[in-house]
């Protein structure tokens, strides 16, 4: 398959590595593979390497190195975030307030603590797919615990003002604590811990930005009380044992740095795929609505095409070496539609049929242009297959 | 003393002249099963295989739990391999009573069979003489011929063998001693348990699956691949032939009544099964269907969709409940593959309300408005083959 022309389009759910950092991962493994914990030179070495990859990863979101908790992706990042929390704050409130289109980290996480005592309040989206702010601020309350809206959405793009959204939650309540799982905006946007500076946590992901996978961090303000989800050796300050993947660490770091260096040519060229895509599909195919705002992200466009099952134009392009992402699964393990989209409203005979183009720095304008004549050929023929 | 398994098999045992044909494939079944992952010697006396596994006990287990996936065999057991030397055969005995009742026994009895009839005592009166020995040395023993917690089997032949230990196989007959067949595939929970069924019965099997690309998942093929080589541990290798069916499937839905869509792309995929059971020689067809379990498989579903074909249809399911099919499906290990949920993305092929009553002369009138012969021949020209061993 990687021999193969491929044109990947699903860069929302990951990305391929910079070959500089798989080389960085290659070399580690040959020659530092003593443990961090060590006191010998091949330990220190690894020692070294860790702590120098987290200052890297602490300088691209402008924080202390002592506030990064590395993780084994974002997953673990937001269970840390929100249960850690919980737990080690359960007399300071009992409710968790989030929104209904967060990803399944956060949102079944946040459920999950029901059984533990703690409430959740689930704030509404728009039809434009914005948490509505007004929701939040109506539901903060003395019992708030916390507040967990993610920055950037995996599904359409759309940006949340996490920073506005965190001065007013502290307005109201300023022993509420807000987190945010920011893994799409990550390096992509400046994101600035000393601007955000009523931003308690944020998750992000390593191999979102062509970092390897199985990698990820928590950024926790200092002063943030957590208990760790892994206990043990007392790594990163006791916060979350367990040996460090020094490889692992080095080339998330290095994928943050070149990621973050690149992010405004990235930012422009990716906009304008996004810009041309939306052109391409306004001139080839009919019945369609785009779910991402105009101001969303540009690295995500969310299609939904009118009578259709979209895991059928996901099969189809797969057959055509064109990778992108629906929006509705009864191939997956989750039936039905995207809860994102449902949150949004998005009319019936449409959601079915959502599709998710994610870009990377790597696309270009004649892999829009295959894609979306591709799509325009088949579309026909899916369309005239309605259940009789 | 070894440590052997000693392998019964059960209905071969009543074959006459021929069982020695039996016989060959049942022990190049067990070889085939144990070949690259076990150092073994294998022998052969009247009804019975001896393994001798190289290693320890943990391997002479795993070897057990794979041979008891041959068909053909109907009990393995954990036996003492000695010398017929009396004392030896009484030591034994004791060795596999002691090891009984530290696993919580507390009554037992003796079974002596002794085709070796040079042996001096007969089978009643050694039994009863080693049972005594047994009682001497373990008093906290009590003998109950009727009901008893475990039995100390010793088998008098060439040498003496004694166990009290045994698993149970799956019976039948070996695979491959009853010629070659084909099953449908579905990824459903039936047609591996139609495939468990007629391997049972000494089929040697291929399997067909029809891919609809792109209306059928690629995660619905690899289910299909990982029913296939589950199954292989008990049907030995098989070929997986996957059909890109969906223009066949498509002519069906564009120019046939919908009420009829199932039965007529049935009847066409039984051709196809037909034409590639010609080609790997194969001389029946195997499905899951099941008497009255959908709508395809009412009587006169089955009666048109059999006479799409000339070989004989083996639906070894026809009479069985889904409860009886599913405790199958559990106990060989496919059930939890198949009920993975990648059906079938698009169910625009499967019409609200398909016809029960299908009459022939009507769906030979719709199948002239598709020219099956041509959707077949190119279905044939587009097989993905996929060995499963």
């Amino acid at each position: 398959m990687a021999k193969e022309n491929v044109i990947y389009l699903d860069n929302a759910a990951s990305t391929k590595p910079y070959p500089e950092v798989a080389e960085r991962i290659k070399e580690i493994l040959d020659y530092a593979y003593g443990n961090s914990s060590s006191t010998h030179k091949l330990g220190v070495e690894a020692h070294r390497i860790v702590k120098k990859s987290t200052e890297t990863l602490a300088g691209i979101i402008n924080c202390k190195p002592e506030e990064v908790i590395l993780t084994s992706g974002a997953a673990e990042a937001n269970n840390m975030a929100i249960k850690g929390y919980a737990f080690a704050n359960m007399k300071s409130g009992k409710t968790i307030l989030t929104s209904a289109y967060e990803h399944p980290t956060v949102l079944t996480t946040v459920k999950s603590l029901s059984a533990f005592g703690f409430n959740s309040c689930i704030c509404g989206v728009d039809d434009m797919g914005y948490v509505k702010h007004c929701d939040i601020r109506d539901n903060i309350n003395d019992d708030t615990l916390m507040v967990s809206v993610m920055t950037a959405n995996s599904e359409t793009g759309t940006f949340n003002d996490i920073g506005q959204i965190a001065t007013e939650v502290k307005a109201i309540n300023e022993n509420t604590v807000v987190h945010t799982d920011a893994v799409q905006a990550f390096c992509k946007f400046k994101l600035d811990m000393q601007v955000w500076k009523n931003l308690d946590m944020l998750s992000v992901s390593s191999h979102k930005i062509k970092g390897p996978k199985g990698m990820g961090m928590l950024y926790i303000k200092k002063g943030t009380n957590i208990v760790p989800l892994i206990d043990g050796g007392g790594h990163q300050l006791g916060r979350r044992s367990g040996t460090e993947d020094t490889a692992g660490i080095a080339g998330f770091a290095l994928a943050a740095e070149i990621y973050s260096k690149e992010s405004s040519n990235y930012f422009q060229h990716v906009s304008e795929l996004n810009s041309y895509l939306r052109k391409k599909l306004a001139l080839s195919i009919n019945d369609y609505i785009i779910n991402s705002h105009k101001d969303a992200s540009p690295y995500i466009l969310n299609v939904a095409l009118k009578g259709i099952r979209s895991e059928v134009v996901l099969n189809y392009m797969s057959g055509k070496n064109i990778f992108i992402a629906a929006g509705s699964a009864c191939s997956s393990k989750h039936k039905g539609n995207s809860h994102v989209l449902e949150a949004m409203c998005i009319p019936d005979d449409y959601i079915g049929g959502a599709l998710r183009i994610s870009f990377s720095p790597l696309n270009t304008m004649e892999e829009i242009d295959i894609f979306v004549n591709e799509l325009a050929s088949i579309l026909p023929r899916f369309r005239s297959l309605r259940k009789r | 003393m070894k440590k052997v398994l000693l392998i019964k098999y059960g209905e071969i045992m009543l074959k006459g002249l021929n069982r020695p044909f039996f016989e060959k494939q049942l022990e190049r079944n067990i070889k085939k099963i144990l070949s690259g992952d076990f150092h073994y010697e294998i022998s052969k006396e009247h009804g019975r295989f001896f393994v001798e596994i190289t290693g320890e006990e943990s391997d002479r287990r795993k070897a057990a739990d794979r041979i008891a996936r041959v068909f053909g065999i109907v009990s393995i057991s954990f036996a003492n391999k000695l010398d017929l030397k009396v004392d030896d055969i009484y030591a034994a005995a004791i060795e596999c009573s002691r090891d009984a009742i530290a696993k919580g026994n507390k009554t037992f009895k003796v079974e002596t069979r002794r085709p070796n009839k040079m042996f001096p005592f007969d089978s009643m009166k050694f039994s009863a003489m080693t049972g005594e020995k047994v009682l001497n040395a373990l008093a906290e023993l009590k003998v109950d011929v009727h009901k008893p917690e475990f039995t100390v089997h010793i088998e008098i032949r060439k040498s003496a063998y004694v166990y009290y230990e045994s698993i149970k196989a799956g019976g039948g007959i070996p695979v491959g001693s009853s010629g070659r067949g084909l099953i449908l595939l579905s990824g459903g929970i039936d047609s591996p348990v139609a495939a468990y069924m007629m391997a049972k019965r000494g089929l040697q099997l291929d399997a067909i699956y029809f891919h609809s690309h792109p209306y059928t998942t690629e995660m619905a093929k690899e289910k299909v691949i990982d029913l296939v080589k589950k199954l292989s541990l008990y049907c030995g290798n098989m070929r997986l032939h996957v059909i890109n069916f969906t223009n066949a499937q498509l002519a069906i839905y564009d120019n046939c009544p919908h009420a009829q869509l199932t039965i007529i792309m049935r009847r066409v995929m039984m051709i196809i099964s037909e034409r590639l059971a010609a080609n790997t020689g194969a001389k029946a067809l195997v499905t899951g269907e099941s008497l009255g379990q959908v709508a395809s498989q009412t009587l006169e579903s089955l009666g048109v969709t059999n006479s799409s074909v000339s070989l004989p249809v083996f639906r070894p399911l026809i009479g069985m409940d889904k409860y009886e099919v599913i405790n199958i499906a559990k106990a060989i290990d496919t059930f939890e593959t198949s009920i993975l949920p990648y059906e079938d993305c698009c169910t625009v092929f499967v019409a609200k309300h398909p016809e029960t009553r299908p009459r022939l002369e009507r769906i030979q009138e719709s199948e002239k408005k598709i020219d099956i012969a041509s959707l077949v021949e190119e279905c044939m020209s587009d097989i993905e083959i996929i060995e499963v061993t």
